[in-house]
């Protein structure tokens, strides 16, 4: 009952005033756990102009348990997941490392933060990390082909 | 009155049992409380198997062969057979099996025994050597011992033949001239049979032999043996094993309790904190914060800045991990120090901890759990070790199902030395690996 009210609370400040660049929605209004979430690319990035879909589902635990968060639009990025699922590999939501203090906002604006910056060196993706780093030209190329691609 | 087999891998060795039997028509059997039994236990050595049932074992009523009286073995032989032993007429009667009992001194007399056995249908001849006085097993029938100048005397009779040690002869020789008809006979054979008793005693005897079907068990019980050793040792090592791990486990709980060793970082994050420790922890009523950074006005801004990047971390533009821990160990870890390095004050008296100007607690104006505002004068809240304050519902229901760490510091609420889980093998495995990994 507890992570409803918290769940709520974050959701409406969510609303009422979302981050740059990100838009929150439920999935099913009946269930607050699913969330659906809409992000820019950040300008500056490969992902600019691209609106990428992401599936962000809370535990019955919330705030004890961390939330997961997955790219519904396919993305070419080293910490995401190339496969069905898309899943985001974030240090904060690994659970040894979440905070129930943390924030679903903060998560988002986190990812969306990873868009901009790869974290090649905690890439769940090894190629595209390879790409990342030594390849810089090429990582962009195909970044933002996959970006006009999928998420436009 | 059966006998079990001893194990021996020797197919030729036999067992002897002689016992005085009660010789009825009726019946065989061996009555056990007559006062003579005789065993001779793995000492009785085939020498032809000749005949031989294949159960191995051969009974009858002892006897020994007469020689016809003429002959030189009998006065040879006089000082070794008493003239009143117990001879093929006093057994033939019965309709038992019967066995001959002869001494093995001389060639020739040996042969006559032998032809006087068959003569008498024995089922066996029982030979021993009245010179030797060795108890132990006779020798093998391979043996110098038991050559004749007639070598097919073991093929040309068709009866089983054995050896004793010679003490062993002697005596049942001894006992033969007492059984006869229970009473001392006179030597000229004369008595008429038929006034005979049928309570009449003779000595019974039974020759087992370790043939083939006796040959199993012993293989069997081989395989036993290796089998039951193997799972004793494996026992053994079993046992030994888990006081290996129970000692280490008691090593590695002392050394908890003393502090030497986080509990935190070896029970991978699986600690929650027991419902009476978190009971102990302070609750008060939360006073607000305005009032306190009134009266600290010097102090209090660099507080609220370092407890803003802490608490809010999650609000404000999340750095990259790196970037977070860093923050933590400025503000979040180094503030609450002044409130941990005074326990006792803590412990004694809330009230007054709870005015200490450099607390963190008084920074902090919502729930990091369910968000939910701290009303000045009106909310309870619980105060970690740490120094963080939370709302005692959402706080109490965390340290209890969820984790021992505060969910702002992520520091352990559990006092130092407390272990509130038994310690595991995985934890000293665990507690190994750093150790290793440390030196």
């Amino acid at each position: 009952m507890g992570s409803q009210k918290r769940i709520g609370k974050e959701l409406a400040e969510l609303m009422e005033s979302p981050p740059a660049g990100i838009t929150v929605n439920l999935v099913d209004e009946a269930n607050m756990y699913e969330w659906k979430v809409l992000m820019d690319g950040p300008e500056g990035s490969p992902y600019h102009k691209g609106k990428f879909q992401i599936k962000l589902v809370l535990p019955t635990e919330y705030p004890f348990k961390p939330p997961t968060v997955s790219f519904a639009t396919k993305i070419y990025h080293p910490n995401v997941t190339n496969d069905d699922k898309g899943s985001m590999c974030l240090g904060m939501l690994r659970p040894d490392e979440w905070k129930p203090s943390s924030k679903i906002g903060a998560v988002l604006e986190f990812a969306r933060q990873l868009l901009s910056e790869p974290m090649p060196d905690d890439a769940i993706e090894g190629r595209i990390a390879e790409q990342y780093k030594n390849d810089r030209k090429h990582f962009d190329e195909v970044a933002r082909e996959w970006t006009r691609k999928h998420a436009s | 009155m059966s006998r079990t087999a001893p194990p021996d891998s020797e197919a030729t060795v036999a067992t002897l049992f002689a016992g005085p039997g009660s010789a009825s028509n009726s019946t065989s059997s061996v009555s056990e409380n007559v006062g003579f039994r005789f065993v001779l236990d793995r000492t009785v050595q085939t020498l032809s198997s000749n005949g031989v049932p294949d159960s191995g074992s051969v009974s009858g009523l002892l006897f020994v062969p007469s020689l016809s009286p003429k002959d030189p073995c009998n006065e040879e032989l006089a000082s070794i057979i008493p003239s009143n032993v117990t001879r093929h007429e006093d057994v033939s009667e019965f309709g038992y099996p019967v066995i001959g009992l002869a001494p093995w001194v001389s060639d020739d007399c040996t042969q006559k025994f032998l032809a006087a056995s068959r003569d008498a249908g024995t089922t066996a001849l029982v030979f021993f050597q009245p010179n030797n006085n060795k108890t132990g097993l006779p020798p093998p029938a391979t043996d110098d011992n038991w050559k004749l100048k007639d070598e097919r005397w073991r093929s040309d009779n068709e009866y089983p033949v054995y050896a004793i040690p010679g003490p062993a002869g002697t005596t049942l020789m001894g006992e033969l001239s007492w059984f006869s008809d229970g009473q001392p006979k006179n030597s000229t054979h004369n008595r008429t049979r038929t006034t005979r008793s049928h309570e009449s005693d003779r000595l019974f005897t039974m020759i087992d032999t370790n043939t083939t079907p006796n040959q199993e068990p012993s293989l069997w019980s081989f395989v036993l043996a290796i089998l039951g050793t193997i799972v004793g040792l494996t026992l053994v090592l079993l046992i030994l094993y888990r006081i290996i791990q129970r000692k280490r486990r008691e090593m590695l709980r002392e050394r908890i309790n003393s502090g030497e060793v986080d509990i935190e970082q070896l029970a991978l994050n699986q600690l929650k904190v027991p419902k009476e420790t978190v009971e102990k922890m302070p609750m008060y009523t939360y006073l607000g914060f305005a009032q306190d950074s009134e009266t600290e006005t010097p102090k209090t801004p660099v507080e609220t800045e370092a407890i803003e990047v802490d608490s809010s971390s999650t609000t404000s533009t999340p750095t990259l991990t790196e970037g977070r821990r860093s923050t933590e160990s400025d503000g979040g870890i180094k503030k609450p120090e002044p409130a941990v390095l005074k326990p006792d004050a803590n412990d004694s008296d809330d009230s007054i901890s709870s005015r200490n100007p450099f607390r963190l607690s008084h920074t902090q104006t919502t729930c990091a759990i369910c968000l939910d505002d701290f009303v000045a004068g009106t909310t309870t809240v619980r105060e970690l070790p740490c120094g963080h304050i939370f709302d005692p519902g959402c706080i109490d229901e965390y340290l209890t199902e969820t984790s021992s760490l505060c969910p702002l510091c992520k520091k352990s609420v559990l006092p130092a030395g407390s272990c509130p889980i038994s310690v595991t093998n995985e934890m000293v495995r665990q507690e190994a690996a750093t150790r290793r990994g440390r030196t």
